[in-house]
């Protein structure tokens, strides 16, 4: 292809290079935000400083020309403004932040090893406009070199009595090209090693006329040393970028007046400085498919525990009060133990806390209220709150949207803010945390709400359901309507309500995770979104149930109550079957028809073992399943079904159990939602509605 | 075996470093900050030191300092960047024995060490 790249990359290095480049990348974000804010310190300033600095080195090091030419430019620029030559206008962060969306283009070049059609000429020279116009070039005297070639009597005396101490002197010339990196301290690097090798009597320019820049890309020092001229020369030789030396045996000239020689400089001596003394935290990086590995290898270790414990109990009941079986059954117990720490350290270990997210919000937050004329708060609690990188993966883009929806679309202009006796920059709170083994998060606004009203003339009119059907609904059922996908492409609703856009695909994804999505809203007073998260999607906690003669796993954390069929009253309700249950109606679902497959032909219509329900909720919706057995509670790793029978409705994965046996995992919003649907659609059906 | 120290913060280019260095038969110890690395050169010694200038908690120059403070026979090359001149010259002042420039090229890293560690 014509616009192929080549980066000097490893592949194996890529995954790092990039994480790298991504994390310094933030914190520019972030500090810029900071800056726009001027909340600002010197801190955020040096922080900045560095991380545009690394950048540059990082794509240095691949080759990546134009992104280090630019990331150069940004450093000076950071540079200026850490030094107080620049102030970082709103104009100067606009452009910086652009800066950092053309940096993520050029960074996906190395990913994709692909040109993308971005062209920097334009932004470079506009930011080296901006570094001339406002820094002022330190001046750099460099012409100041004294042209004197005289010794004083003190330095003659001083040679003549290091040549009978039979040391050699040496006068010796030294060279730099103009064009090297740092001449004087390269030059300076040359001084440093024949200090190293004897006394220096005279040197030209001194140490400080170099520190200060001042030379001529050359230096001439009187060397008084034991070596001898072949060794010094030596020495020299491993200076790098010098283009020219001579060292040639010191003949005395005209006795005059001379600089008094520089004091050779000393190494500074704050040798007992205080060190802190805390131990150095040493961490590793660990590639996401190592740590994947890890979670599959503990996983199996649970199938075979479990498979275990069933030997043991097989054996148990042949043995009795075995001793061997009993040592057995000691050793299986605290072997479980083990594996279950093991399990929860390596589920620690892909632990991330959901500012890895979260720190990404600002900057969206601004571009959307700034497109959208809002004046924004965000606040952000909880972002340390640690969960699996594989829910933090997942979980960004529905965040994203219920985020820019609440800017949006839930918060009101600052005119409109104003007349509704509110002040004019709205707040938008996003929070986390950890919440009985979920992780609920939270967006939050303080806008304008949901209208119900609207949304049920939205809903009619879409022909969602009849007009009574809609007035029946209570408020809070209708908001919840703004999950449906049917009106979320209602581009009135979004007008008039506010809410709506993709809102279906929030839940359909956050669902598909195991968790809920619920809203809440006052008119006039905001609107929250309550996000609820399983911890991790590699393992689960579920009880195993058995459905004729297969065994299925209902997820713990959707279950509330486990009741036997024999020990229920069962009435039909809307024609439907139900049960009384903590003095609410609950109705039933029956796997056994959920499940049915043809293909199977008729599941005998006896039940063998001792039929149960298991009562779920899904959000607000409560309802119980019926099995033919309880088998037990056990931990199990997901493992897709997609690959091998595509999407199935009401299941969401598989699992493989001790004995072989593969157990299908119940997706409990996913069954609640087409039984219960489908009995709407009935409901209605019997009522005479068209739908 | 000559105990080579890398102190950079971004991991990438201590990996780089670490591969050309342990591909060229010298044992590798890292350090990701100033900070770290003035306390590994005092428990670990190494042979010579390849360190960057910019660095959070203690930059370069300050960990240097130490370092020679320390050991003052302690053979530091510092890995610096364009635009860092002035750095370099207090580095060279301070004792480093060389600097080398990123982005780096790895023959001049091998002969900037060698000269180091005489």
């Amino acid at each position: 292809m014509e616009n192929k790249l080549t980066f000097n990359i490893e592949a194996d290095e890529l995954e790092l290079f990039i994480d790298e480049v991504n994390e310094y990348l933030q914190v520019i974000e972030s500090s810029l935000l900071q800056l726009e804010e001027q909340a600002s310190s010197p801190e955020t300033l040096n922080l900045i400083f560095r991380a545009a600095h690394t950048i540059k080195a990082l794509a240095g090091t691949v080759g990546h020309q134009r992104m280090a030419d630019l990331t150069h430019a940004m450093e000076s620029l950071f540079d200026a403004m850490r030094n107080n030559q620049l102030t970082p206008t709103q104009k100067i962060v606009d452009e910086l932040f652009d800066v950092v969306d053309i940096l993520k283009i050029l960074r996906d070049e190395i990913i994709n090893q692909q040109a993308s059609d971005i062209d920097i000429t334009a932004v470079l020279s506009r930011l080296h406009t901006l570094i001339d116009q406002n820094s002022h070039k330190a001046s750099s005297p460099k012409s100041e070199v004294s042209s004197e070639n005289t010794l004083t009597p003190e330095q003659i005396s001083q040679i003549k009595k290091l040549q009978e101490d039979e040391q050699s002197v040496f006068n010796v010339e030294i060279s730099t090209d103009a064009k090297t990196f740092a001449p004087a301290a390269r030059l300076m690097q040359a001084a440093m090693a024949l200090l190293d090798a004897g006394q220096i009597v005279r040197q030209r320019p001194t140490m400080e006329d170099l520190s200060a820049g001042k030379h001529n890309n050359r230096l001439e020092i009187i060397l008084a040393t034991k070596l001898e001229g072949k060794a010094v020369k030596e020495l020299l030789a491993d200076v790098a970028d010098l283009s020219d030396f001579q060292v040639r045996p010191f003949k005395v000239e005209q006795p005059a007046e001379a600089p008094p020689p520089s004091p050779p400089a000393t190494a500074p001596k704050n040798g007992n400085a205080p060190v802190s003394v805390n131990s150095t935290s040493k961490t590793v990086r660990i590639s996401v498919e190592r740590l994947d590995a890890l979670i599959n290898l503990v996983g199996e270790l649970v199938t075979n525990r479990n498979r275990l414990k069933q030997v043991e109990e097989i054996l148990r009941s042949q043995y009795g009060k075995d001793e061997t079986v009993g040592e057995l059954s000691e050793s299986s117990t605290h072997m479980g133990r083990l594996i279950d720490q093991l399990q929860e350290e390596v589920m620690r270990a892909r632990m991330l806390p959901i500012s890895h997210l979260f720190d990404k919000l600002p900057r969206l937050v601004r571009d959307v209220a700034r497109t959208s004329e809002k004046q924004v708060d965000l606040i952000i609690e909880g972002a340390a709150t640690e969960l699996d990188r594989s829910v933090i993966e997942v979980i960004g883009d529905p965040l994203i949207h219920l985020l820019r929806n609440a800017v949006d679309h839930g918060l009101e202009t600052p005119e409109q803010r104003r007349s509704a006796n509110k002040s004019e920059t709205g707040t938008v709170k996003l929070t986390a945390a950890h919440v009985e083994g979920r992780v609920v998060i939270t967006v939050q606004d303080d806008g304008k709400g949901i209208d119900p009203d609207r949304v049920r003339q939205s809903a009619v009119k879409r022909k969602l359901m009849t007009p009574e059907r809609a007035a029946q609904l209570s408020d809070e059922e209708v908001i919840d309507l703004i999950f449906q996908p049917n009106l979320s492409t209602a581009e009135k609703l979004t007008e008039v309500s506010g809410r709506g856009v993709g809102m279906d695909v929030v839940r359909t994804n956050v669902e598909r995770l195991g968790g809920s999505v619920f809203v809440e809203s006052v008119l006039g007073q905001g609107t929250v979104f309550r996000v609820t998260l399983p911890l991790t999607l590699a393992i689960i906690e579920t009880m195993l149930v058995e459905l004729w003669n297969t065994v299925y796993a209902i997820p713990i954390t959707g279950i509330n109550d486990v009741l036997y069929l024999s020990d229920t009253k069962t009435d039909t309700i809307s024609g439907m079957p139900a049960i009384r249950w903590r003095g609410a109606v609950l109705p039933l679902i029956n796997l056994r028809q959920s499940f049915a497959d043809p293909r199977l032909g008729d599941m005998p219509k006896t039940v063998g073992g001792k039929q149960a329900i298991v009562t779920v909720t899904w959000g607000k919706q409560r309802c119980g399943l019926i099995v033919d057995r309880i088998i037990g509670k056990q931990g199990i790793v997901v493992k897709s079904l997609n690959s091998i029978a595509g999407e199935v409705p009401g299941i969401s994965g598989c699992t493989i159990l001790g004995d072989g046996r593969v157990a299908l995992i119940i997706d409990i919003p996913g069954l609640i939602n087409a039984e219960l649907r489908l009995r709407h659609v009935k409901e209605g059906l019997k009522n005479g509605h068209s739908l | 075996m000559y105990k080579i120290m890398i102190v950079d913060d971004a991991q990438f280019m201590r990996v780089r470093l670490s591969k050309l260095l342990t591909g060229h038969g010298y044992e590798v110890v890292e350090a990701e900050n100033g900070e770290q690395a003035v306390q590994t050169y005092r428990s670990i010694k190494p042979d010579a030191v390849l360190m960057d200038v910019t660095m959070p908690e203690k930059d370069g120059l300050e960990a240097l300092a130490e370092i020679r403070g320390y050991d003052n026979q302690a053979k530091v090359v510092m890995l610096t960047a364009l635009g860092q001149e002035s750095m370099v010259l207090q580095a060279v002042q301070a004792g480093a024995k060389d600097y080398v420039v990123k982005p780096f090229d790895p023959d001049r890293v091998l002969r900037a060490l060698q000269k180091a560690l005489g």
